[in-house]
Formats: structure tokens, sequence, C-alpha cells
């Protein structure tokens, strides 16, 4: 068993250079951008000295590779400074917004891999068929469409037109409270807590914006699906199973269709990476208290440690999913092993 | 038995219909091995695949009949079908690492088939699957049944498909060019393998092949097809020593033999004249005692130990050996370009072995001795 686990804790060992990597560019680059967060930051009437005593204040005045060893030595510590726009601790600016997020990607992939997997398998199964053209269309209008737009679309046929949907003002109406904090994703909180009505009515304010990312990253999944069914489909030991007599069912999902999951599991991955840096649009059409525009407020006025914070925790995000990407290749594909790497 | 009348199959392509095969007509007695031979996009596989009733899309019988034991096949349902296919008919495949599903282990694969024709239940499956493996000969058999096709060589896979195919003891085999991807010994083994399971269990069977030679060692009758019919048919012996077709008769001519080379293929008007060529007596290549390993997982693999032999001047000389027996290994040690090889001394004017990985001196050496790679079959 130690054999097996080993593997694993090698891959883990091989995430570090990557992290400090990410550390040393997040830094840099935050240092490139272009504003001087001291003239931000000592206000509109700051006279020169105040504008100084400000660098100061904010440790800038020192060189380069002294702010990066006060910067490292603070993250050590698990201190990821404080964001000078709200005057919180980015730890605990992100502990509250990464969550949103999460929640928000998680449900649109979800619902996107719910209709868009049997989608293209379908589409793979009948080519040609109408479901391969209804499969078709979505895809092309998931990819052409933009998110604000159906964003904005569907708040107004949802929220104006049909008042199905709630005031798209963020995760919760104001006559709810927010669920006690465990996870801070709010449906798991509120159902937690035994709180329906507060898990209704996260999942109300949840709807719109998810099925709009939802749609947005239905089309690589469901063409990605649709492209290695065929695939699968076309292979040798497909017409060895049909030659065997063995059902269409059997041949479909236990030869053709676990065949084809490598490929989509990977586009998932890449989706999942993508969409939580580009949901931003959603979130700020919704007003959706998400990493995403906290990072754009964050870079708009030059808040260092906040953009470095955000960097620093997509970074470990992606890692944390190409880790559970690779172990479930592992697990679909036994011709996949760490050991071969 | 098997009762085939008139059978004809049409493909719709973008280019409209192509008629893959054209009422072929052959009977086939119970224990008989029939052959069927002839040369890619002559229709032969496409012939086993009607009998299945496992035609890609797009293709369909358009005519003739084929009855097995009193049923016609091409008026049964899907779920008949089912029940003849695996069961009563089965295929093996060419190129057989492919044919197997790559992530399944070996041994669910053949459960798969035990369990959909109810021969297995869930308790006894891994038994019987185990005991499948073992009457094709597989050794460890309870240790193979968990190994995936990646594990296993070409061979081992063609018998993990033979034992599928014969898991619920059909009646029928069609072996569709069950050594095509197999390097020669290999190919022996197989046939004879294939050809002793069929006598054992008294079935009947029939090889595709578009190796003529084969066909007639395994087979009492062989029917040659060209352009999706068949030219001509007969005991296989007869048809050997007199073919009556021109067809026939150029395949009996391609089958090799001692003295016979590929230019004895072509047909006499166009063949260029076998001009006498010199071999000098200037040693162009010297190859004494050539060493050559590589780091193993268990410890060095010896890919080449000590060969030796001289190419003069005008000389052509073939080595000749299974893919495992190091032949690029060898190739790449000539010119030094791979790693440098330990041999004592291989030379060509200059000392190779002393080449240290400089690129001119591979450049030089490489420009006076050229070599083509074949391609590999990608499996």
């Amino acid at each position: 068993m130690a054999t097996r686990w080993l593997p694993i804790l090698w891959r883990l060992v091989q995430t570090i250079p990557v992290v400090i990597g990410v550390v040393i560019i997040s830094f840099v680059l935050t240092r490139a951008l272009p504003g001087d967060p001291a003239v931000q930051f000592a206000g509109q009437m700051a006279t020169p000295e105040s504008i100084e005593q400000t660098r100061v204040a904010l440790g800038l005045d020192k060189s380069l590779p002294q702010q990066f060893l006060i910067y490292c030595k603070a993250l050590l510590q698990g201190d990821l400074g404080r964001s000078v726009a709200t005057g919180r601790p980015v730890l605990t600016d992100l502990s509250t917004r990464l969550p949103a997020s999460l929640e928000l990607t998680l449900t649109a992939l979800v619902l996107s891999c719910l209709i868009a997997i049997p989608l293209g398998v379908l589409a793979a199964v009948r080519q040609g068929s109408w479901v391969d053209h209804l499969c078709r269309v979505l895809v092309t209008a998931g990819v052409s469409l933009p998110t604000f737009f159906t964003g904005i679309l569907l708040i107004y046929v949802f929220y104006y037109l049909l008042g199905w949907a709630p005031s798209p003002l963020g995760r919760l109406d104001f006559v709810y409270f927010d669920p006690p904090r465990v996870t801070g994703f709010f449906l798991i909180d509120s159902v937690l807590d035994g709180d329906l009505r507060t898990f209704a009515g996260a999942a109300k304010q949840l709807a719109l914006p998810a099925i709009t990312l939802a749609l947005f990253t239905l089309a690589p999944i469901a063409r990605m699906t649709r492209a290695a069914m065929l695939t699968a489909l076309s292979s040798d030991y497909i017409r060895t199973a049909r030659a065997a007599g063995l059902t269409p069912r059997k041949v479909l999902f236990g030869y053709a269709f676990r065949n084809a999951l490598l490929p989509v599991v990977t586009t998932l991955g890449m989706v999942f990476s993508f969409v939580l840096g580009a949901n931003v649009l959603v979130e700020k059409v919704f007003a959706w208290p998400g990493i995403g525009s906290y990072a754009v407020e964050a870079l708009v006025q030059s808040d260092y440690a906040a953009v470095q914070g955000f960097v620093l925790a997509m970074a470990l995000l992606f890692v944390l999913i190409n880790l559970v990407i690779d172990l479930s290749y592992t697990l679909i594909d036994p011709r996949i092993g760490f050991s071969s790497k | 038995m098997l009762s085939v009348k008139g059978l004809s199959v049409a493909f719709q392509t973008r280019k409209g219909q192509v008629d893959a095969v054209r009422g072929i007509s052959f009977d086939l007695a119970p224990g008989e091995t029939m052959g069927i031979v002839g040369e890619s996009g002559s229709g032969k596989s496409v012939t086993s695949y009607a009998l299945m009733r496992i035609l890609d899309a797009g293709g369909r019988i358009s005519a003739g009949e084929v009855t097995w034991t009193g049923t016609d096949l091409r008026a049964a349902s899907e779920p008949a079908m089912r029940q003849v296919r695996g069961r009563e008919i089965s295929m093996i495949f060419q190129n057989p690492r492919a044919a197997l599903n790559p992530i399944r282990k070996v041994g669910h694969q053949i459960e798969d088939v035990l369990r959909q024709h109810g021969r297995a239940t869930r308790s006894d499956a891994q038994a019987k699957a185990i005991e499948a493996l073992e009457a094709v000969k597989i050794r460890n058999a309870a240790e193979r049944y968990h190994a995936y096709p990646f594990e296993l060589s070409g061979g081992m896979c063609q018998r993990i498909v033979i034992a599928l195919a014969l898991a619920c003891d059909p009646k029928l085999m069609i072996a569709d060019e069950p050594t095509t991807g197999l390097d020669i010994t290999t190919q022996k083994a197989v046939m004879d393998l294939m050809r002793e399971l069929i006598h054992e269990r008294g079935m009947s069977s029939i090889v595709i092949t578009h190796d003529l030679g084969l066909a007639a060692e395994y087979c009492d009758r062989l029917a040659v097809m060209k352009d999706g019919q068949i030219v001509e048919a007969g005991p296989s012996a007869a048809l050997f020593a007199n073919p009556q077709h021109p067809y026939t008769r150029k395949l009996v001519d391609a089958t090799p033999r001692p003295g016979v080379a590929i230019r004895d293929l072509l047909p006499p008007e166009i063949r260029t004249p076998d001009l006498p060529h010199e071999v000098g007596s200037r040693a162009l290549l010297e190859v004494v005692d050539l060493v050559k390993t590589y780091p193993g997982k268990s410890g060095p693999v010896h890919a080449v130990k000590g060969i030796s032999f001289t190419i003069r001047e005008g000389q052509s000389v073939g080595l000749v050996g299974n893919p495992v027996a190091g032949n690029p290994p060898r190739r790449r040690c000539w010119c030094g370009c791979w790693t440098r090889p330990r041999a004592r001394s291989c030379s060509m004017g200059t000392r190779l072995a002393a080449f240290r990985r400089n690129a001119s001196c591979v450049t030089r050496a490489g420009g006076r001795c050229r070599w083509c790679f074949r391609t590999r079959p990608t499996a």
C-alpha cells in the first residue's frame, strides 16, 4: 500500500516549486503594474509629504528584494497582508469571497455536465439525428453568446418580465440572514443549519448566474464528449464487444463511455480553472461577491496585497485541480501511472 | 451449417453507393475450415461483418441470403442476433491489442461475454474466465486475469481475443486476419493454437487472410476474392497446385518460397534486368563485437550482445529477426549518434565508437551512411 501512496506524495512534492514560482511571479508582476499605490491611498487632497508618509507606512520605500523578504516572511506566518481598499486582512477577504465563486462555478459546472455529457453521448450515438443538430446549435450558441449578454438577457426575462427570479443582488436576499459559516457555501451551510428557507433563498439567488455560466461552459464539454465518444465508438474493441454479443447498453457505457471519459475529464479541469477566473463578468452582472470582482477592483486600485493574495489563491487552486485531475486519470485509465512520468 | 447465397453489401458514402461485396455464395459444413483470401479492399472482412450483422453505420446487406443452421440471419431481430453473436458464431480480429478494451482487465472482458450469454453468474464468473484463459494455454492464468491489454504482448493479446471468442463454445469461429500485427514466430504459434482448439471442439471456422500460404496451410477449402466477388474456390491443395484464374495465379506466385524474389512478382515485361553488380573487396563498415546496453527498470538490458559483420562496397546485408531482437539499436550504433556503443572496433575508415557525441563527426558519418526506418504499424 505504501508504494501506492508514494507516487502521489511525489506528485505533491512536485507542486512545491510551482508554488514558489507563483509567489515570485505574482510579486514581481504586481510591482510592475502601472500606478502608484501611495498616491492612490494618500487620497485626493494629498500633499507630497503625506504621499511620502503613506509610502513609508505601506513599506514601499524599501528596495524590491527587501519588500519581497518581508512579504515572504509574512506569507510563511499565513499573513497575506492587509487590503488597503477594504481595510481587512486579505486572508479574511479571500475566505469569504472564494467560497462564493466556488459555489457559483461548481454549481454551474455540475449543471452543465448534467446537460452536456448526455447530449454529447446522444449526439455521437445518433450522428446526424435531431439530437446531433440540437447539440450543434447549443454549442454554437453557448460559445458565441458572451456571458454578460446571456446574464442580462436572463435577468430581463426571469426577473423583470416574469418576476420568477429574485433581484440579482448578491448571494442572498436581505430578508434572509447569512447561514452560520461552516464551509462558506451557502447551500451547504444552510442545510447543515437545518434552515431550508435560507437554502431555498440561496438557491434562487444562485440559479440565474449559474445558468449563465453553465450555458457558456456547455459548449466545450458537449463538443469534447461527442468527439471522444465518436472516437471510442469507432475503435476496434467496440467491434469486438459487439461481435461477442454484448448488449448495446453494455457496449455504450461499459466500453465506449469509460474510454471517452479521459478527454472529457481533461476538458472539465481546463474549463473549471478557466471559468473560475473568467466569471468576473457574471459576478459583476449579478453583483455576486466573488473573487473575480474582488481581483478586478484590487487591480484597478493597485492594491498589491489583495492582488498577490488573489493570484496565490488561484495558483493553489489550479495546482489542486490539476492534482485531482491527474489522480482521476489513474482511476480511469490503468495505463497512466505516476511512475511513468 | 452456414449457407450464403448471392450476398451483396453496399455502403452509403458521400460519393454515392459503393458495392463492397457483390453476390458471393458459399456453404460451410460442420467441422470444416474455409479460407477467404484476397487483397485489402476485396470485401473479405466486410463479408464476415455482414454475416455477424456488425457492419459500420452506412453499410447494409443489399441482397442475398445468409442461413445459419436453418435461421435466416438477414431477417433475424437484433436481440436474436445478439444470441448468435458470441454464442454461436464468434470472431477474432486483426491487431489484437486494439481489439481489446484498453482500460478493462482482460479477465473482466471475458466475464462480460460469459455473463452476457448466461454462461456464468456473478459468483463463478472469475473461475470460468480463468478456465477460458487456461484453455488458450496462457500460463499463470489467474495472474493474467488481472492484466490490462497494454501489459501483454501482441501474441498474448491474440490468445485473450481467442479465449474471448471461444468462451461460450461457439460452433463457428471467424478469424479476420488473425495474424496481422504479430511477428512471424508468434503468427505460427497463434495459428497452431487456433487450429488445435478448433479441431478439439469440432468447430467450423472461416479464416480471412491476404496470405495465401497461410490459408493453404490451415484451411481445407479456399475462396479467392477480388473486388467483392469470389473469383475461384476449391480445395486448398488443388487451388494452390493448379490455379485457374489469373488473379489466383498471381497470388500463388506472390507467396514467398525460397528462390523467389520480389522482382519475380512483377510481370516479366516490366521487370528491370537483374544487373550483375560487383561486390568490392573494401570493407565499408566493419562491426566487431558490438555491444549495446540500456538502463532498464530491472538492471541493464542487453539489446545487442556482441555481434560482428562486415559490409563491403556494393553489398547488401539483411538483418532478420523478431522485433524484440534489437535491430534498431544496432542500426543506431553504427552511426554512433544514439549513445556511444561499447564496441571493440566499429570502423568505417574512422572508428565510430571513438566519437564523442560530437556533432560534426556524427554529421560526417551520417552523410556517408544513410538509413531508412520502417514505419511501425501503430497499435
